[in-house]
């Protein structure tokens, strides 16, 4: 009964007053941010970010887990609302969601949205506290030619099921693995890549990064793009789905949940992806599929469970191995070593408190937001009125207070302006800037376990395949990798991401 | 001959990035490889980053007819928005949060296609306020509101 026990700890940790007020807090900036159309998930954490500074750990840890919840939930009442996907997990929600906004049952899709992200993100949890403990002590075995093989499965992953150029994404890994190098290295002592430049000994502050590229970088983007503001449905309607309604979602749900679940875990899959595949799936099985398209509640259910599902169990891997599996976990992970705590199979035994306190309190966050976003809908539909013109100057104050308040360094603006400019240009060649945040955060750990790696086997490079974990893990790399490279593959893949 | 000009483009930056940070580790000591340098990793790095910039280079100059079609550039917002960010910072300490915040907002004001005057001067007067009761009043961040010249 230790998950019991293990539960029953983590529900004293996030039902304190305190903690459940920083969750609260959190789910409610979270979705009031992420609500706003053009701002996603990246950003919104990473302009929230410095609200949580002075947090102890725990709270802190549970404040970001209802911002990266709410934000996620938030993105999709806009893509229903607006029929513009803040993010690209919610890029199928739109196509449901907003038919069923034209024909004036805008509330019963935010409803069934909100009833099946709940749903995903409860079994989420479960399988969250379930294999955390086994996969802890597995990973606890791992030396380094272990972790360093996984990693490349991760970032292999991750680039290729990136929606655009594969080439790119590769590049971007390694862009972004190179910024990681910036700064001391840690054996020697050396200075790498600093320019002589005193204020880059620490390496390059991943806030800075993080608010350079996707906030600024967005801001830019957006202005550029002279948007005005998009129209949307003023009409909500009635909330609550109709016994008919409930009948046709349930199936959806559970399909989500399951596809979301599955390819959470995998290193670099997302939520993007499986809501791709939920929305597929759907269009394959569902009882209803011709109405896909034309305002099916099929079609808003299942991805919204899945891509919640998989939000939820991605924190698997990141919490126990400390390898974040997408660049909004990156962003998590780099946020929980700012309050030194070092992600990895160690949390669990060292601060049982702050893991299990954390896995109860995203259960609780999923909770709080059904039950905030769902009478509170009003509310977002006024936000999504204000112009962009009084909108972005908030979003700069934001994000330039934030920077500045991770170090207290001036130099820090002066290198969010620089990566600001280089998210913008970035934007322009289509180069997605995600993979960069992933190789940034998992470079130097690469580094380190390959040179531990290198120090154990006294130079010999069979040791990746000598141990079997690791010649399994990169057993898998392969495949993705040639499964990348395969035209079936690649066409699967990309009328996947763009069929319509 | 034409050629996919934004792949082009990457590729180069790719290439350059690369080629810049392998110079730039030639100066640091190489090691082998069972102790390895700080000089050995960012190499296989480097040379990898080189490689895909090669590779999309080539896939550019023969894929033309493929080419995704070229956009304007606006460079205007851009660089209202990181001046704006690099003002701050620099008036953030010296001049405390109410310049700092004002000027932020008017410099990337120049930089928005649709700026009002009216917007931003409402922007400001919301926005410092807010900023001051967050992040100096509830947050304690060592931030000052005003200039310290002031005797505040």
């Amino acid at each position: 009964m230790d998950l019991l026990n293990n539960l029953a700890l983590g529900l004293q940790t996030a039902v304190s007053l305190q903690n459940l007020g920083y969750s609260l807090i959190g789910c409610l900036l979270g979705t009031l941010i992420g609500v706003l159309p053009g701002l996603g998930p990246l950003a919104t954490i990473s302009m929230l970010l410095p609200v949580t500074y002075g947090l102890e750990p725990t709270s802190a840890l549970i404040m970001l887990a209802g911002i990266y919840y709410g934000a996620a939930y938030g993105g999709s009442t806009t893509a229903i609302l607006v029929n513009l996907p803040g993010e690209t997990s919610s890029v199928v929600t739109v196509i449901d969601g907003y038919q069923m906004a034209r024909r004036g049952r805008a509330g019963v899709a935010i409803a069934t949205a909100g009833i099946g992200s709940f749903f995903a993100g409860c079994v989420g949890t479960l399988l969250l506290a379930i294999f955390a403990a086994p996969l802890t002590s597995l990973a606890l075995q791992f030396g380094g030619a272990e972790y360093f093989s996984l990693m490349v499965v991760g970032l292999i992953g991750a680039v290729s099921l990136t929606s655009g150029s594969t080439l790119r994404a590769i590049g971007m890994v390694f862009v972004g693995i190179l910024l990681g190098i910036v700064g001391t290295d840690i054996t020697s002592g050396v200075q790498r890549f600093t320019f002589d430049q005193p204020m880059l000994w620490d390496g390059v502050n991943f806030i800075v990064i993080a608010v350079g590229v996707f906030a600024l970088g967005e801001v830019i983007a957006t202005l550029e793009a002279k948007q005005a503001s998009p129209s949307f449905t003023n009409e909500v309607g009635r909330l609550m789905p109709n016994r008919e309604d409930v009948r046709r979602m349930i199936p959806s749900i559970l399909r989500g949940t399951g596809i979301g679940s599955l390819l959470g875990i995998l290193p670099g899959a997302g939520m993007s992806i499986a809501s791709f595949i939920a929305y597929s799936v759907e269009r394959k099985v569902s009882r209803h599929r011709d109405e896909m398209g034309k305002g099916a509640i099929e079609g808003v259910a299942a991805p919204e469970a899945a891509n919640n599902a998989a939000a939820q169990t991605a924190f698997i891997p990141t919490l126990t191995l400390g390898i974040p599996g997408s660049a909004t976990m990156a962003l998590m992970l780099g946020a929980m070593i700012m309050h030194n705590i070092q992600p990895g199979p160690q949390v669990m035994v060292t601060n049982p408190d702050l893991f299990w306190g954390l896995i109860v309190s995203m259960w609780v966050g999923n909770l709080i937001l059904v039950m905030l976003n769902l009478p509170l809908v009003g509310l977002w539909v006024k936000l999504l009125k204000i112009p962009y013109n009084a909108l972005f100057p908030a979003i700069l104050v934001f994000s330039c207070i934030g920077v500045f308040g991770s170090n207290y360094a001036t130099f820090d603006l002066y290198l969010a302006a620089g990566f600001g400019f280089m998210g913008y240009i970035l934007r322009k060649l289509n180069c997605e800037p995600a993979p960069m945040i992933l190789g940034f955060i998992l470079g130097p750990m690469m580094e380190d376990n390959f040179r531990r790696a290198m120090v154990l086997s006294q130079g010999d490079l069979m040791t990746f395949v000598e141990s079997p974990i690791s010649a399994v893990f990169l057993a898998i790399a392969v495949i993705l990798l040639l499964l990348v490279c395969a035209p079936a593959f690649r066409k699967g893949r990309d009328e996947m991401v763009t069929e319509e | 001959m034409t050629v996919d000009r934004k792949n082009l483009a990457v590729g180069l930056l790719y290439l350059g990035i690369a080629s810049a940070s392998a110079i730039a580790a030639t100066g640091y000591k190489l090691g082998t490889l069972q102790r390895m340098g700080p000089g050995y990793f960012p190499f296989p790095v480097s040379a990898g980053l080189g490689l895909v910039g090669i590779a999309i280079i080539v896939k550019a100059v023969r894929a033309a007819e493929r080419a995704e079609p070229a956009e304007g550039w606006d460079l205007r917002p851009a660089l209202a928005v990181c001046i704006a960010t690099a003002l701050f910072g620099a008036l953030l300490k010296p001049a405390g949060l109410l310049i700092a915040t004002v000027v932020l907002i008017m410099v990337s004001g120049l930089g928005n296609p649709n700026r009002s005057w009216r917007t931003m001067a409402i922007a400001s007067a919301v926005l410092a306020p807010l900023c001051w009761l967050i992040f100096i009043v509830l947050l304690k961040l060592p931030l000052v509101l005003l200039p310290s010249g002031l005797g505040l």
